[in-house]
This record gives C-alpha cells, sequence and structure tokens, in this order.
C-alpha cells in the first residue's frame, strides 16, 4: 500500500513548493520581535524544513510498504495535527513557534516509525551505500577544481542561510539605518575619511527612560524668575517616561509675565556635517488655559555665536493629553524646514547647522506667558512635559558596504540577495533538468512520429534568443521571482533533452532491456528502473551547469528593472546603482557583480569535476 | 541524399521556423493576460476615456483577434512593421538606423572575438599544461562567467569616468555631425563611441570560442595526419593553423551560428549600459510604453537573424567538410 506514501510526498512537495515561495520573499506574515521585522522569509525556512521531512517520511513509506498498525495510524495522527497546529500557528504570526512545534514533531514522527525506518536501512545495506559515497569523495577530493568551486559554494550557501544572523537590517523595508548614499564605516579609519560621520543619536534611548537619564544630562535654567518658580520633574507615567517642566507663581498677587525656561544638553559633535538629521519629539500640556506656552528648539554651537532655531510652536493655550507633534517634522530632508533654516529648498540645512567639528547645545526652550489677569489669585500648576524626544544625526558612513539611495544596508542587501541567486539558480535549474529529463526518455524511448515531434519543437526553442524572450515574457507576465524561475525553466531544457535522448537511444537497444522486454517488464518499469538509473549521472552534471545560466539571467532581468519588488536581488542592487549614479561607489558593484561571477565559476567548476567522475567514459579532454 | 535535397529541406524547415516565431510573437503579445488596449488605454498622455477609445480605433485594437492577426502578419511580411504608439511613425522608417547600429556592434564583436578566442585557443592547445594554458583558460572562463553588464559598467567606470577616454553615451558626438559632416571625423568620432561596447561584447564572448578552439584542437592534434605533417618537416605555424585548425573549425561553427542568438542579447545588455542606440534600447523604451508594433518588429528581426545565421552554418557545412553526409 503505496498510495499514503504518495500522498506524503505530494503533501510534501507543496509544503517544500510554499516555503520556497516564502524564502523567496513571497506574500507572507511578518512580525516583530525587538523591534526587528522578521520577514516571511524565517517562516518560508521553517516550511520547506517541514516539508522536505514530510517528503522524504513519504518517500521512506512508499518504499518500506504501509501496514496499518497502531504506531502507523498514531504517526499519521501525529502528523496531521503538527500540520494543523502548524498551520494555525503560521496563520497567527508565531513562526518561530511554528518552527519549534514542527521540529518537535517531526522528531516524534520519526521516532514512531524509527524502527520501520531502521529495517529498511538494514535490507539496503547502508555501508554500502556509505562506503560508495566515501569512494566518490576520495575521488572527488583529488579534483582541486571541484574542492574550490564545493569551497566557494558553501561560503554563499552559508552566507545565504545567516543572512538573518550576521545582520539586524532588512534589506527592503530597513530606511535609513544611516544617512543615504554613506560610504561604508572603515573608511573612517584610512586617509582622507576623516570627515566621514556615524550615526548619532542625542539621548541614547527615545525620551527619558530613568530619572539620571534626565538629571545627570540635562541642564535647566530659567531666565528670569522673581515672580515664577521653574521646577524640573520626572514623570514616569507619561509615555515611557518624560521629563515635566512646571512653572508656578511666586505671589499670589503680582503676574510672572514673561518667564523662560531652558532645557539644555551639550553634546561632542567632532566630525563633518551629518547626512540628515531628525528630531522627534510630543509635547504634553496641562494647566496652558491660565498661563500659555510657546516651546522652541534651538541646536548652536558652544563658543560660537551662531544659533539656529528650527522649530517655534504657535501659543498651546489648550491642555493637551494627546500630544502636540512639531507639524511640519523637525526633519532636514522635508522642504519647508529647509526653507525655514535658509531660506530655500536647495540648501542642506544638516550642513549649515553642523558646520564644523565641536560642540554643540541642544536647548529646548519654554516661554510661559503669564499675562492674564483674570486669573490672578488662583492656584494651579502649568506643567509641559516633554516625551519622545529623539535628536537623530544620520551618519555619511555605515556598515561594512554604506547604504544605498534610500539609507538602506548594502551589506544587508548583499547577505540576501546570495539567498535569490543561489534560489533562482537552483529551482531553475531543476525545472529545466525535470523538463528535459521526461522530454528526452520519452522522446528517445517511445520514437517515431513523437520522436520527431518533440525535437523538431526543441530545436525551434533552441533557435528563439533567449533574453529578449525573457524580457518580453516577464515585463507581459509580471516581475516576479516565481515567473522568472518557471519562465528561464522552460527555456532553458533543450540541450540537456537531447543528451538524455540520444543516452536514451543507446540505452535501449542494451541487452538488459532486452531481458527486461523479454520477462514481460511494461515500458514505465523499464523507464524507472533502467534507463533513468543510467541517466542520473548526466543530472548531476546537467543540473550543475545549467544553474550559471540561470543565475546569469536572473541578474540581468533584474538590473534591467525588471526586478521583483518584494526581494532583493544582486542584480537589483547594480540597478540601483547604476540609476542612482552610483557606479563610482565601488563598495556598491564590486561585491554583487564578483558575487555573481564566482558562484557561476563555482557551479561550472562543479559541474566539470563531477562529469569527469561520474561519466569517465564521455570523458573529454581538458 | 544530395545537397540540393539537403538544401531544400532546411530552406523549408527555416520557412517553417519563421512561421512559427510569428506566430509565437503575436501570442505572447496579443493573448496573453494583460490586454494591450487597456495596458494602452490606461496611459496618461491619453486625455480621456473615449479619446482612448479613438486611439484604439486607430491602431485597430478594436477588432477581434483573427482580424489583427492578418494585419499584423500583413504588416511582418511586408517588412512594414506598422506604425509605433510612441512616436506615430511608420516603424519601417525608425527601424534601419537602430539595426545598423546593433548589427554594427555585433559584427565587429563577433569578428574581434572569434580572432582572438581562436588564436588564443590554438596556442593553448599547443602549450598544454603550460602556465600559458591554464591563464588562458582562467581568463576564459571568468570573463565568460562574470554578468556582461557589470562587465560594461567598469569598463565605463575605469575608461570613461575616470580616464575620461571615451564617451559614456551615444553613437556619435554632436561636433562631429554639426559643423560640417567630415566623412574622416565622422567615421573615427563612431569608432570612438563604439570601441568601449565592442570591448564588453567582445570580452564577454571570446572566452567560449576558446574553450571550444582548445577542446577541438587538443583532439585534432592527436590524428595521424598530423604526425604525418610533423614528419615531413613542415612549419610549426602551419601544421597549426593550416592543417589541424581546418579540421577543428567545423564546431566552432556551428557555434558561431547558435550564438549570434547569445550574442544578440549580450548586445541588448550592453547597448542600455551605454545609452547605445540600437533594438536593445529601443525593445527598453518599447516595454516602457507597451508599445506592441515595436516589441513585434524588433523580436521578429531578432529570430529572423538567427534563423538566418543557423541556415547559413547548415550550408557551410558542406563547403567545409566535404565528408558531411547530407541527411
Amino acid at each position: 500500500m503505496k498510495l499514503v506514501g504518495i500522498v506524503a510526498i505530494l503533501v510534501g512537495i507543496v509544503f517544500t513548493l510554499a516555503g520556497a515561495y516564502g524564502l523567496a520573499g513571497g506574500t507572507g506574515i511578518t512580525f516583530t520581535i525587538n523591534e526587528r521585522v522578521v520577514s516571511a522569509q524565517e517562516g518560508g525556512l521553517v516550511f520547506s524544513i517541514v516539508g522536505v521531512i514530510v517528503l522524504l517520511g513519504g518517500i521512506a513509506m512508499s518504499y518500506i510498504g504501509f501496514k496499518f498498525s497502531w504506531p502507523t495510524i498514531f504517526s499519521i495522527v501525529i502528523g496531521l495535527c503538527s500540520l494543523i497546529i502548524l498551520a494555525i500557528l503560521f496563520g497567527m504570526g508565531y513562526n518561530l513557534v511554528a518552527g519549534i512545534v514542527a521540529l518537535v514533531f517531526s522528531c516524534l514522527f520519526v521516532a514512531t516509525r524509527a524502527r520501520k525506518i531502521w529495517n529498511w536501512m538494514r535490507a539496503r545495506d547502508i555501508k554500502l551505500q556509505i562506503r560508495r559515497f566515501k569512494e566518490f569523495w576520495n575521488t572527488f577530493r583529488r579534483s582541486k577544481r571541484g574542492l574550490f568551486g564545493v569551497g566557494i559554494l558553501i561560503f554563499y550557501i552559508a552566507i545565504a542561510l545567516a543572512a538573518p544572523l550576521l545582520t539586524p537590517n532588512d534589506p527592503i523595508k530597513g530606511f535609513y539605518v544611516s544617512g543615504d548614499f554613506a560610504a561604508p564605516s572603515w573608511f573612517r579609519s584610512i586617509p582622507g575619511g576623516e570627515n566621514l560621520t556615524g550615526n548619532f543619536q542625542l539621548t541614547t534611548e527615545q525620551g527619558f527612560p530613568t530619572i539620571t537619564s534626565l538629571f545627570q544630562e540635562w541642564n535647566l535654567t530659567a531666565s528670569s524668575s522673581e515672580s515664577g518658580s521653574i521646577t524640573l520633574r520626572y514623570d514616569p507615567n507619561v509615555g515611557n517616561g518624560s521629563a515635566s517642566i512646571v512653572f508656578r507663581r511666586k505671589s499670589s498677587t503680582v503676574l510672572a509675565q514673561k518667564v523662560e525656561a531652558h532645557l539644555t544638553k551639550e553634546f561632542p559633535f567632532p566630525y563633518g556635517p551629518p547626512r540628515r538629521f531628525s528630531c522627534n519629539i510630543t509635547l504634553f500640556a496641562e494647566g496652558v488655559e491660565k498661563v500659555p506656552v510657546r516651546v522652541s528648539f534651538t541646536i548652536k554651537q558652544v563658543g560660537g555665536n551662531q544659533s539656529y532655531p528650527f522649530f517655534w510652536s504657535e501659543k498651546i493655550e489648550n491642555t493637551t493629553k494627546t500630544g502636540v507633534t512639531p507639524s511640519p517634522p523637525i526633519d532636514s530632508y522635508d522642504s519647508d524646514f529647509k526653507s525655514r533654516i535658509g531660506g530655500d529648498i536647495w540648501v542642506d540645512p544638516a550642513k549649515i547647522v553642523f558646520s564644523e567639528p565641536a560642540n554643540y547645545t541642544y536647548d529646548i526652550s519654554i516661554l510661559f506667558i503669564d499675562n492674564k489677569e483674570e486669573t490672578i489669585g488662583d492656584t494651579f500648576e502649568t506643567i509641559v512635559y516633554i516625551d519622545d524626544l529623539n535628536v537623530k544625526l544620520y551618519g555619511t558612513a555605515f556598515g561594512a558596504l554604506g547604504t544605498d539611495q534610500l539609507g538602506r544596508d548594502i551589506f544587508a542587501q548583499f547577505l540576501y540577495g546570495a539567498r535569490i541567486s543561489l534560489f533562482v539558480g537552483l529551482l531553475a535549474a531543476l525545472l529545466s533538468v525535470s523538463i528535459g529529463l521526461l522530454v528526452g526518455i520519452v522522446s528517445g524511448y517511445v520514437g517515431r512520429f513523437v520522436d520527431e515531434i518533440l525535437m523538431r519543437f526543441s530545436d525551434m526553442l533552441l533557435v528563439l534568443p533567449v533574453l529578449p524572450l525573457l524580457i518580453v515574457l516577464i515585463a507581459v507576465l509580471g516581475t516576479s521571482i516565481m515567473n522568472l524561475i518557471v519562465v528561464i525553466g522552460m527555456l532553458n531544457w533543450m540541450g540537456f533533452a537531447r543528451v538524455v535522448r540520444s543516452q536514451t537511444l543507446s540505452l535501449k537497444e542494451r541487452p538488459f532491456v532486452e531481458a527486461a522486454k523479454a520477462v514481460g517488464a511494461g515500458t514505465f518499469h523499464i523507464i524507472a528502473r533502467h534507463i533513468l538509473p543510467n541517466v542520473l549521472s548526466l543530472i548531476y552534471v546537467s543540473l550543475a551547469l545549467s544553474v550559471p545560466s540561470a543565475i546569469t539571467y536572473e541578474a540581468a532581468i533584474s538590473w534591467l528593472g525588471l526586478y521583483d519588488p518584494k526581494v532583493i536581488s544582486w542584480g537589483r542592487m547594480l540597478y540601483d546603482a547604476q540609476i542612482n549614479e552610483g557606479i563610482e561607489r565601488l563598495w556598491w558593484i564590486i561585491p554583487p557583480g564578483i558575487s555573481i561571477a564566482l558562484v557561476s565559476v563555482s557551479f561550472i567548476l562543479l559541474g566539470y569535476a563531477l562529469d569527469e567522475i561520474l561519466n569517465p567514459k564521455l570523458r573529454r579532454r581538458r | 541524399m544530395g545537397l540540393r535535397t539537403y538544401v531544400l529541406k532546411r530552406t523549408i524547415y527555416s520557412f517553417a521556423l519563421v512561421f512559427f516565431v510569428l506566430a509565437l510573437n503575436f501570442a505572447i503579445f496579443d493573448l496573453m493576460p494583460g490586454d494591450p488596449t487597456a495596458l494602452f488605454a490606461n496611459q496618461a498622455r491619453l486625455g480621456g476615456v473615449e479619446e482612448a477609445k479613438a486611439m484604439q480605433e486607430l491602431w485597430g485594437l478594436d477588432k477581434p483577434v483573427h482580424v489583427r492577426f492578418v494585419v499584423y502578419m500583413r504588416n511582418m511580411l511586408t517588412g512594414q512593421f506598422g506604425v509605433s504608439y510612441i512616436s506615430m511613425k511608420p516603424i519601417a522608417d525608425e527601424v534601419v538606423d537602430r539595426l545598423l547600429n546593433t548589427f554594427l556592434l555585433v559584427g565587429v564583436s563577433t569578428i574581434f572575438s572569434i580572432i582572438i578566442g581562436v588564436v588564443l585557443g590554438v596556442v593553448a592547445a599547443y602549450k598544454r599544461g603550460s602556465i600559458i594554458d591554464s591563464l588562458t583558460v582562467l581568463s576564459s572562463l571568468s570573463t565568460y562567467s562574470v554578468p556582461s553588464f557589470w562587465l560594461g559598467m567598469i569598463l565605463l567606470l575605469v575608461f570613461s569616468y575616470r580616464l575620461h577616454w571615451f564617451p559614456s553615451v551615444g553613437t556619435t558626438s554632436f561636433s562631429a555631425i554639426n559643423p560640417a559632416p567630415n566623412t574622416f571625423v565622422y567615421i573615427t568620432d563612431k569608432l570612438w563611441h563604439l570601441f568601449l561596447p565592442t570591448l564588453t561584447l567582445t570580452l564577454f564572448m571570446y572566452g567560449g570560442y576558446l574553450l571550444l578552439t582548445r577542446a577541438t584542437m587538443l583532439e585534432t592534434l592527436t590524428e595521424d595526419y598530423i604526425m604525418t605533417a610533423k614528419a615531413k618537416g613542415l612549419k610549426q605555424r602551419t601544421i597549426l593553423f593550416k592543417h589541424a585548425l581546418k579540421n577543428a573549425s567545423l564546431p566552432l561553427i556551428t557555434n558561431a551560428a547558435i550564438s549570434i542568438g547569445f550574442l544578440l542579447s549580450g548586445a541588448i545588455i550592453t547597448e542600455q549600459v551605454f545609452n547605445y542606440p540600437g533594438l536593445g534600447m529601443w525593445i527598453w523604451k518599447a516595454i516602457d510604453f507597451t508599445d506592441y508594433p515595436v516589441l513585434h518588429c524588433i523580436f521578429f528581426l531578432i529570430a529572423i537573424s538567427v534563423i538566418v545565421a543557423n541556415f547559413i552554418a547548415d550550408l557551410l557545412y558542406g563547403v567545409i567538410d566535404p565528408r558531411i553526409k547530407y541527411g
């Protein structure tokens, strides 16, 4: 009873493909851990692992045979339960938990089948298999080129798998981790790069999370306080901890008129101007009906005479619990803000305000306007809460490879790009090899008019220019990575089909096929048991040799701008560099280009090495 | 089977291929999801729905499929190619310049890459196992696997942006055609613009020829007649290029014909890097504006050139190797 095994194989294939889709950045569920967006790719990884496990289980089952007994039913129930639970967990977005559950369940699954699998392995003489593999490895080890290829490949596979561990930044949605077009941060330590700046934040965390962070780092000064008193308090209940500046009248008969409080912090900034700066803040106010306030921010150079007030609020006269945020936003890229600082939108406020390496003072000033006669005699407090203070200076140097035109980490893009190249290359090669195998065997074994039709058709496809066809098809069908894989796979099988066909033609005439026919074996049996095992060695070689062209096509298509917007690939990085005049930034264009070449070369070398070992009869002098 | 039957058979087959390409070309654009009329009507430059409708009627997009197919076939087969949606001019007028530009680029780089590839391949085969051998093989393998657009970007960066030796855009400078078209100045200017794209394509292509020449040469060099030639005391160069290469060149011709398609693909990419106004740049503009008649035309022309190249290669077999039996 192999039905269950076959079903399991199908389920496994579906799972693997679904996982692969997620891995390629398909529309999946994203969620956040510690403010880091975990993409659908982790989920996809889990999915494909489960898929492969189920697939292997199915293959094992269909080989071993299947009998209804309690342990087997138990294992199937466990398997089904795990699938349902997994689906629910994925639906709720707990990818990591789902992964652990999947692992536990697959362990349980294997455990219930352990005895069967063990018996099967003994029957197959596992030792013989291992010895065969060892022999193969010993031959392979002598091929320097093959080892070199495998080494490069392992390196890139490691990069691709470990990308989330190697960088915390999202390659596509992680905008402005630093200033845009930042240079690599190691440029700062080589001559000529002294003026580059890193990221700088005025407060280590947003707002005033602790008492000490407020009172040790910030100073409060008040301008004229004969008739009004200003005190600084810490309020942990507003936001995630906020500074509150409290105004109180000293006398109950005299108005304090204008009292100005300054909350200042000095910070050293011994670098050149930053690329961009922004300042987020939220203000809450209480008791301002009686004493209205105005709030303004200023940055000035310590000892210098220039000061830049870059925000002054309207008069705040209503108590607000929801908070007031500056509008337009205080951001040196905002055009309103630019014109307020420099007069027109072509100036760069960051270069004006932070013109030279120096110590700067950040000044939040609050003006209490106590001039309403009717409020004399009332007892009240006017409080201004300052929350979510986040002054950020975006650097001009960042990470290992700098940032792109939207301030995204190029190093992260490079790491995640390895995934797409390998994924597209392998899957497209797998597809084209499968099609080629099918067409080749059918055409070679069945022969006659079927052969004629199939071969003429493949000749026709062989004549078509691949890249123009690819461009046109992707433009018409839509620029998704799956379309790309399918189209590349469909256009690349012809060469392999011919090789398989000629091999099948010669195998068909061999004595063992005749013998099988004589004892009454069917076509399917002969193909599966006699033809297929003998063309298997061709498959490995062809697989390795058709990966590079798929990788190059993907890169070319992405570079032309027909990239999948959901994923980043090396080709897309080069496209970004090209259209943003980034061609002079070597750190941007060298790593992806070299990597495309290296991965291609490694597959070519691997293919040649496999060819020499597996097909000694077909070996040509090289 | 005689030569005449063989030629006839190949001719009929090539014509069948042309019709297959024509049908496919129509099917891709007109039968695929993503209706061209809808895409076209959505273009912002058309004022309203009524204007869009008028345009559809003007281009015959409102007609049923079979009528459009007849019109399309007539356009393709008469070499008129219809009217471009973007420029509103007959494509036949616009295509000539671009086609010549692309053919110039492809032709020059094919010649160079074959010469370089064959010469280096022969040298590598002759000095088999030496450092020269491994260096040439390594260089061909690396330029072969480096993406051509990246190679172009690097060449552009070095020779155009940094050294300012060559221009980065176009086929002619404004100064060369504007005052008085001096033929000599014009030609040197064209060649000056052609240099970097050609270099890119040549570097991209020569590796394949090199590896192939080397492999077939290694096989040929072990043949008996080479031994005979050596025994007769012929010069090394005569043996290599007259005796061995002539016999080793058969696969080269097949490969050159097949790689025309490959080369045109490379040209599309290279033209994009250097803003070289050939078919490659045009295909791009046409895709951006869903200019289907232009896409039909470009795709048809590229496929036709590949088919013709294959046809010629088939015929050349017999001329170069009389042992070939036609069948």
